[in-house]
């Protein structure tokens, strides 16, 4: 499911609560899906528009924090906001150092709330946008032959074309050919933003 | 052109000589094989008329093959030409080639068929002749080949013909062969047969022979017609008639069968036939001289299918034997003139005569007995053997015996038999003849006879009496009796021998006596003999003899007299000891002295035994006393007065010592009177006996002896005497004993009486007196023996009215019913007071069963009754107060238990109010008989101070106080009152607890009644229980109030440590409320109205929620009562959970169910048992608290524990128990807490205790602890 302006979602066991949540996003115009539990949240589809996660610490089964753990060790990103209705410090610590976006205590002031979700949204809207962007980029890397391919890597490297074609076992030639086709494909404007597309990509830099 | 005629001569007799060369073939083809001719014909063709080729083909017009034959090689191809031409059709024509196609040059041929349509084949040849075929060969052809064909036929048919022959010799051949063999073979049929024939012939003859050689006619006939069909040749010898003339004519048996006998034998044979049997009969044929001859016919009826079709039998001549019969018959006519039963069978027992005599004796008509077997008609018991008997009669020609027989009507006879046998002419015996009396009567009477000699005999060996039989001229001893010699001690042949021999054995004193009544008799002067007199036995024993007779006179002056003499010895002498004894017992009836009775019963003994000297000596403290010795000298009988008894005492001491008789023949030399001689001696006293006197319980109470003045041992007469005067003596001495213990008994009786508190009367229902009254009666009612004479009727008045109905009552019951009466009732004195008393009587009935009078007892039972009363009374209190809740609802239990116990009329309680310090009356109880409405109202407004009026004044002592009658009494305030209603006695007495007076109680009675020291006691002990109740009730009251107050106090304890969960709880609906709101402000903004209302609603809904909670937290921290209602427990423990929710949560505890669905409703304290729950689950989860290693669990089960409890389990995985605090744990102020007040355990266990329950822990295994508790289902009391 896509969604431009993202997806609110709710985890509370307490049915009251959940209701009331549903209703107060849904009241500034934010979609909004409840849930009882995390293994209910975990069972629904995945999204792939921008989210998030409106949680309860406590809750029976899975807790908001082992949600949380599990989320992160899975690599989804979608930002956190907890909602508690003990006040723990311990326990707020541990979910921001795991990454949570925002701790709130209950009963909550629904303004915080409500930016905090905001905040969230447009962290994962960005975030997806980001992701997005490294998406485009890996489709470009994907369409170089692999003979490029290693032409860029030691281009990016900083190697001259001489002496990519020493390495490569290429002539010179052959190497600025090949480099005009990953400036290309790349459609890199310099050599300058090739690297930083590498860098985006996370492809490592081979040292001379 | 001129004809050559050279050649055409030369062709001419070239045609000529192939002519003449054809015709010899025929000839030539005679006798030759078919396929010879064609080939022969070839070669002719070919040789003879020089052709370069010929082919010929034969065929046999039958249709048989065809046989070919081919000379010279001019036609190469023909046979494919002859293919080609065939495959078109069968050459019809002649053909002629011109050209053949022949190797050496053109040929020409011709083809001819043979026969009509060419059936008999074709020929063919070639020649290099141009001309060819001229007309003459066309010719010679045609005719050689008809010629072929013809000669093929020919020899086809020769062929055919020489084989067909040579098959029907062949055949010939065969056929004569088998011919052969049948005629070897019909030979020895033939043969055979004819051996058969002989044989059959040969059995045929012997068979003949037989059946002709029987001596009799042997027959077949047919059935219906009686036609013979067969006869054998004995019946020409035997009637006279030919053979033929019985088979010819068909009427022949019945036309010659004697008239006499025609219409019987015919119906006869024509019954047995028609029924099938077989049958057997006798009568005469006419023979051809006239004769008449009996035949006996044995007839076969032979049956086909269900049909009689033949008859066949054997005819036997039996004239002979019948004349015999007749002859025998006649004379035995003779015999119907006697009237003894003669009757005669035959050999086969079968009875062919019976005279007059034998139809009177069995009963049986002649018609009936004639034809039967004898001894199945007359059911013959042989006495002897049949075969010894059929030996004697066959030896000697008869026999005679006795039989046993049976008449028509069943009776048996008893028969003299006679046989005698018959013979015919040759000796062969034939018949018996068989006479016999009836000696039935005969027999019986001898039977009768032997028998009552029998009878005779038996009486009178066995009898005792005399029986004797003397014929009186001459006087002789017919018979007498064995007894004779028993009674008079002489032999029987010695009276036989002297008839008078009795009469001199008679003692001298009644000899003449007899003698003369005994002659007087015999001559017939004195009509009478019957006579006592003694006799003298040769043992000198005197014997008393009881004598009569009988006399029989018969007409020639034989007479006889018969009598019996009988022995009455015994008789009397026991008449003598019995007017002896009963001397003796009138005087002791009449009471005479010990003393004088036993002196006579002495002397009875010395009357009875001369020459005895009898002694009484009685039993005391094992010393001998002077009981009676009247013929013995004194200076004796002193000298062993007092003498002890002993082993060796003398005779009396030693027989007294070992309970047993003792025998001392010579006193002089026993060694028994070794003491004791030197006394008895001077005396002359030789010979003791002494005989033990037993009482009727076996105790020796006296000694009985016998001395004599000379050594003697006792006869039997003499023991019989100590026997009967011992026995006698026993009586006396224990009678007089008795009369001692008697009048001692009646003393004792006396003072048991009095001890007792029992009277005993005797009272005539009649007179209605009292026959007998003791004195302990007297004592019980009250009344002066001396001068207290209607002391009896006085005493209905003392019966307490309300028994006397009762009294009477029973009384008349037992009387009518003749019945004991037993009863408790009450005597009422005039003084007021009363005895309870139990009163028993037995009736006495006459000799017509009516009831005379009554005798019986009556017991002072007043005492024991208030021991009852008091008993019954504290028992009932007891078990009222036991089960009563409050003073208040036992009060009127108590009073009308007292009240019915005690007989009060009317009670109440006051109990003390110390605040106002008045006595305020708390319950009035009056017995529903009676009514006093106006004193109850009076008594239930009063109030009273210390010291007023009777309760008031009991309050002041703490004393109980008595007043016999109130109506006399100034200080009693409703003393008024109490009189209109007609109340006198009263008490009051208080309610004590140690000192303190709580209460009082009141009694008032419609009688008068007097201070009973017993009714003070038992009402103090009561009081002082009433007291202890109060006081218990109140400690209860207390301690329930505590155990309230402290599970409150426990309980917001509890709740204190839920603050995390109740806040949470709060928080959850408080949250939702404030997220909604801030959702509604929105959707307003948004001016969408439906979200917004949602939005309200949910407010709301929340808002209810919270509130809910809190009342439920509010609920748990009230201080309430104890509320008891049925609850689901599972529903009460659901709840705990949902309230502790945060708190497990916070604590990761992972809570587990196992609720059953068995638990049935139970009643209880809900906010109390949510209490217990809390407490315990609270436990847990601290106790999992610290330092989390192990999973934390916390299982909460319930279940149906037994048929009456419920149990809840809870079971964490902490830490555990420390076995050492386990037995603290549900102490007070017992924690383990830093912070708890140690109250929450001891809390719950009162509070399940309270519900009837029980509550423990126990350890968890692997870890951990399991606290449980029972709580009982249904109804229960909560305190």
């Amino acid at each position: 499911m896509t969604e431009a302006g993202g997806v609110v979602f709710v985890i509370d066991d307490d049915p009251s609560m959940r209701e009331s949540l549903k209703n107060l996003i849904r009241s500034v115009g934010l979609r909004a899906e409840a849930f009882g539990s995390a293994d209910e949240f975990l069972g629904s589809k995945r999204l792939h528009g921008p989210g998030c996660l409106v949680l309860d610490v406590r809750m029976p089964g899975m807790s908001g924090l082992d949600l949380q753990k599990r989320m992160v060790e899975a690599g989804t990103d979608i930002p956190i906001i907890f909602l508690t209705g003990h006040a723990d410090i311990p326990m707020s610590v541990q979910a921001m150092k795991a990454g949570a976006a925002e701790f709130l205590t209950k009963p909550v002031r629904e303004q915080d709330l409500l930016d905090a979700i905001q905040q969230a949204l447009e962290r994962d809207r960005a975030a997806v946008a980001k992701r997005a962007e490294v998406d485009d980029l890996r489709d470009r890397l994907d369409s170089l032959t692999p003979r490029e391919r290693d032409v860029m890597r030691h281009v990016i490297a900083g190697l001259l074309n001489k002496q990519i074609a020493g390495e490569l076992d290429m002539s010179e030639t052959t190497v600025k050919i090949h480099r005009h086709h990953v400036m290309e494909k790349m459609r890199a404007g310099s050599l300058a933003e090739l690297v930083r597309m590498a860098d985006r990509l996370g492809l490592p830099t081979p040292k001379s | 052109m001129a004809i050559d005629l050279a050649a055409e001569v030369l062709r001419l007799r070239s045609a000529l000589r192939d002519l003449v060369a054809l015709s010899t073939i025929p000839a030539a083809w005679v006798g030759r094989e078919p396929p010879a001719i064609p080939a022969g014909l070839a070669d002719v063709l070919v040789g003879s008329l020089h052709l370069d080729f010929a082919f010929v083909r034969l065929r046999d017009p039958s249709g048989s093959a065809s046989v070919e034959a081919a000379r010279g090689n001019a036609w190469k191809a023909f046979p494919e030409w002859l293919e080609r031409r065939g495959t078109v059709g069968e050459l019809l024509r002649k053909e002629i080639i011109p050209d053949v196609g022949g190797d050496a040059g053109p040929c020409r041929g011709i083809v001819i068929p043979v026969g009509v349509d060419a059936e008999g084949g074709l020929v063919a040849a070639a020649c290099d002749r141009t001309d060819f075929p001229t007309e003459i060969d066309e010719l010679i052809l045609s005719i050689a080949a008809n010629h072929a064909a013809t000669a093929f036929q020919s020899a086809h048919l020769i062929d055919n013909r020489r084989w067909a022959e040579e098959a029907l010799r062949k055949s010939e051949q065969e056929l004569r062969q088998s011919r052969d063999e049948l005629e070897m073979k019909v030979a020895e049929q033939t043969a055979q047969l004819r051996r058969t024939v002989s044989e059959a012939f040969a059995v045929h003859q012997r068979f003949a022979d037989v059946v002709n050689s029987v001596d009799g006619i042997v027959w077949e006939a047919d059935a219906e017609t009686f036609e013979f069909s067969f006869v054998s040749e004995q019946a020409q010898r035997i009637l006279g008639y030919l053979t033929e003339r019985w088979l010819n004519d068909p009427a022949f048996w019945k036309d010659h069968l004697h008239p006499e006998d025609r219409d019987r034998a015919i119906d006869f044979c024509v019954n047995a036939t028609a029924g099938k049997r077989n049958h057997d009969f006798e009568y005469r044929m006419i023979a051809a001289d006239g004769r008449s001859v009996w035949m006996r016919d044995i007839v076969t009826v032979v049956v086909e299918g269900d049909r009689a079709t033949k008859l066949r039998g054997l005819m036997l001549d039996i004239t002979e034997y019948k004349q015999a019969e007749e002859v025998l018959q006649e004379k035995a006519n003779l015999l119907d003139l006697t009237h003894d039963s003669v009757f005669v069978r035959n050999m086969n027992d079968v009875i062919t005569y019976w005279n007059r005599g034998a139809e009177k004796l069995y009963g049986w008509k002649k018609e009936e007995a004639i034809g039967r077997v004898s001894h199945e008609l007359t059911k013959t018991i042989f006495l002897e053997p049949l075969e010894a008997i059929m030996v004697t009669l066959l030896g000697s020609g008869g026999w005679e015996g006795g039989l046993i027989q049976m008449k028509r009507d069943g009776t048996h006879v008893v028969v003299a038999s006679r046989w005698s046998l018959q013979r015919d002419g040759q000796g062969t015996p034939v018949a018996i003849l068989e006479t016999n009396n009836d000696v039935t009567e005969w027999k019986r009477a001898e039977e009768d006879l032997r028998l009552s000699e029998q009878r005779f005999r038996y009486l009178a060996d066995h009898m005792e009496e005399v029986f004797w039989f003397i014929e009186v001229d001459p006087e002789r001893m017919l018979y007498v009796s064995p007894s004779f010699e028993t009674v008079w001690g002489r032999p029987v042949k010695d009276l036989y021998e002297n008839p008078r021999l009795w009469l001199q054995c008679i003692h001298p004193e009644d000899q003449p006596r007899v003698q003369g009544a005994f002659d007087a008799w015999l001559t017939g002067r004195a009509e009478w003999y019957d006579i006592e007199y003694r006799i003298v036995t040769p043992r000198h024993e005197i014997r008393w003899i009881y004598d009569r007779g009988v006399r029989e006179v018969q007409k020639d002056r034989q007479v006889f007299v018969c009598g019996i003499a009988t022995d009455i010895t015994e008789r009397k002498r026991a008449e003598a000891l019995l007017a002896g004894e009963k001397r003796t017992l009138e005087m002791v009836a009449k009471g005479d002295s010990l003393a004088q009775i036993l002196d006579n019963l002495c002397r009875l003994v010395e009357e009875q035994a001369s020459g005895a000297l009898a002694s009484i000596l009685l039993v005391d403290a094992d010393r001998l006393w002077h009981g009676g010795a009247p013929s013995l000298p004194t200076s004796y009988t002193d000298s062993i007065d007092g003498a002890a008894i002993g082993p060796s005492a003398g005779s009396c001491g030693t027989a007294a010592y070992r309970r047993e008789q003792v025998i001392v023949e010579d006193i002089a030399t026993d060694t028994l009177w070794a003491d004791y001689r030197k006394l008895a001696l001077p005396h002359s006293l030789r010979a003791c006996w002494s005989t033990p006197v037993f009482s009727s319980q076996g105790n020796v109470i006296a000694t009985f002896a016998m001395y004599y003045r000379e050594p003697r041992r006792p006869n039997a007469r003499e023991q019989d005497i100590i026997e009967q005067i011992t026995h006698l003596a026993g009586i006396a001495i224990e009678r007089k004993l008795t009369e001692e213990k008697l009048a001692r008994s009646e003393r004792n009786l006396a003072e048991a009486q009095r001890l007792t508190h029992t009277g005993s009367f005797v009272w005539d229902i009649r007179t209605k007196q009292a026959l007998h009254l003791s004195d302990e009666w007297y004592r019980i009612y009250e009344f002066d023996p001396d001068k207290d004479k209607d002391a009896w009727d006085g005493r209905l008045k003392r019966i307490h009215p309300d028994d006397v109905g009762k009294w009477q009552a029973e009384v008349d019951r037992a009387t009518h019913e003749k019945s004991d009466y037993d009863l408790e009732y009450r005597l009422l004195f005039p003084h007021g007071v009363t005895k309870y008393v139990h009163g028993i009587g037995h009736p006495v009935l006459n000799s017509s069963g009516e009831v005379v009078q009554f005798m019986g007892s009556v017991t002072d039972v007043t005492e024991r009754k208030r021991v009852e009363h008091r008993l019954i009374i504290q028992h009932q209190v007891t078990q009222i107060l036991a089960e009563a809740t409050s003073l208040h609802d036992a009060a009127p239990q108590i009073l009308r238990a007292i009240c019915e116990s005690l007989i009060w009329d009317v009670a109440a309680l006051w109990t003390v109010d110390k605040q106002a310090g008045l006595l305020r009356c708390m319950e009035v109880w009056h017995r529903p008989s009676i009514d006093v409405p106006q004193f109850e109202a009076e008594t239930r407004a009063a109030t009273f101070v210390r010291g007023i009026a009777l309760p008031g004044r009991v309050w002041f002592s703490g004393e109980p106080i008595y007043i016999p009658d109130v109506v006399h009494d100034a200080s009693f305030l409703r003393a008024p009152i109490a009189a209109r209603e007609f109340l006198h006695a009263t008490f009051g007495f208080p309610i004590l607890l140690s000192c303190e007076v709580l209460g009082v109680m009141e009694f008032f009675s419609h009688e008068i009644r007097q201070p009973d020291q017993d009714l003070l006691d038992t009402m103090a002990t009561i009081g002082s229980q009433i007291g202890q109740f109060i006081e218990r009730k109140r400690a209860e009251e207390s301690a329930h109030k505590t155990q309230l107050e402290l599970a409150h106090v426990a309980r917001v304890a509890t709740l204190g440590e839920l603050t995390a969960s109740i806040a949470h709880e709060i928080n959850q609906p408080l949250g939702a409320i404030v997220n909604n709101a801030g959702a509604c402000l929105r959707w307003l903004a948004a001016q969408n109205m439906e979200e917004a209302r949602r939005s309200v609603e949910h407010i709301i809904r929340d808002g209810h929620r919270a509130s809910e909670i809190i009342s439920r937290i509010r609920a748990l921290a009230k201080k309430t009562p104890l509320q008891k209602d049925w609850l689901d427990l599972n529903d009460v423990i659901r709840e705990v959970l949902e309230l502790t929710r945060a708190e497990w949560d916070a604590h990761r505890v992972a809570v587990q169910t196992q609720l059953s669905d068995d638990v049935p409703p139970m009643l209880g304290d809900r906010i109390q048992l949510q209490q217990v729950l809390l407490n315990v689950i609270m436990n847990a989860i601290e106790a999992m608290g610290g330092a989390g290693e192990g999973p934390r669990r916390l299982v909460i089960g319930s279940n149906k524990h037994d048929a009456q409890h419920i149990v809840v389990t809870v079971q964490d995985s902490g830490p555990g128990i420390d076995p050492a605090h386990l037995d603290h744990l549900f102490e007070a102020f017992y924690s383990t807490k830093p912070r708890g007040l140690g109250m929450g355990l001891a809390v719950s266990r009162s509070i399940i205790d309270s519900h009837g329950g029980r509550l423990w822990a126990t350890a968890n295994e692997p870890r951990g602890a399991t606290f449980q508790f029972t709580l009982p289902v249904g109804g229960n009391r909560l305190v």
